[in-house]
């Protein structure tokens, strides 16, 4: 069973991943600019859950994972677009936050689908964005600034 | 000593190398591969003392490489860092020979929980 995790996981999880801290800003959160997508696989959905990102967020967490400069992240935000060397940072963001989506080991959650802009986000996440249980996120990173991430679990 | 980290993420190897290194593991050499195909090719030439591998990667994931390397006769102490850790696949991990499984995102006292023994 799958189900969202709380802001204090999230942020717990970000903060060891990327080796600063990442503090929640608000829940405020605008779902055009959500342009960078994970889609995770259960044992028995191939479409279980979402993990939305806009590019301020994308590029902060991307930097911050292999101790960018903090002016590289800021370059992405004003360019408004991820490039290859952040992408590959980006997806591992995406691939360990499968693990807020269950509350122990016992269930797989498996990154399966990843898109950047300018590639769309699939339609059925798209679809998802209404009428699903998401957890909406303005977070911070420490010194790199921050963005959105939502996390969505559709049906 | 030759450690040899096996992850398809540069970003993943990079952290896990820096890792090593926070835990205090300097000094060793480390060799990369960016899948399990590669990086059996890597154990057989270049015979490391330590492996550290993801479990999802292409070509050959991290189980087949563990497989492929105890097939090929070689007992190199082998360990997986991975973001999925359900209790089949550390079953699936230890019955195949793994000295241990690491999940992500770990610390450096993770890994020197794991690796004193061997580094």
């Amino acid at each position: 069973m799958l189900r969202l995790p709380t802001p204090d996981t999230v942020t717990r999880l970000l903060s060891g991943l990327l080796g600063v801290k990442v503090g929640v800003v608000d829940n405020k959160v605008d779902d055009a600019k959500l342009v960078v997508c994970g889609v995770f696989a259960s044992a028995v959905h191939h479409e279980a859950a979402f993990c939305l990102l806009d590019i301020p967020f994308g590029a902060a967490a991307g930097a911050a994972l292999s101790m960018m400069p903090a002016d590289v992240a800021k370059e992405y935000v004003k360019k408004g677009k991820l490039d290859e060397d952040i992408r590959d940072n980006c997806a591992e963001v995406l691939n360990v936050c499968s693990r807020l989506f269950t509350s122990s080991d016992a269930h797989r959650v498996t990154l399966t689908v990843k898109t950047f802009h300018p590639e769309p986000i699939p339609a059925e996440v798209k679809a998802a964005l209404a009428g699903s249980q998401r957890l909406n996120l303005n977070l911070s990173v420490d010194r790199y600034g921050g963005g959105a991430l939502v996390l969505i679990i559709p049906g | 000593m030759k450690i040899l980290v096996a992850d398809d993420s540069k970003a993943m190897r990079s952290i896990v190398i820096r890792t090593l290194r926070q835990a205090g593991y300097s000094g060793h050499k480390v060799i990369e591969a960016e899948n399990g195909a590669q990086a059996l090719e890597l154990a057989k030439d270049e015979e490391p003392d330590l492996i550290v591998s993801d479990w999802n990667m292409p070509e050959m994931n991290g189980l087949e490489f563990l497989k492929a390397l105890r097939a090929a006769g070689m007992d190199t102490p082998f360990g997986f860092v991975t973001t999925e850790a359900s209790p089949e696949m550390r079953a699936l991990a230890d019955e195949n020979g793994a000295a241990f499984l690491i999940t992500k995102p770990f610390t450096a006292e993770d890994f020197q929980k794991h690796f004193d023994e061997y580094l």
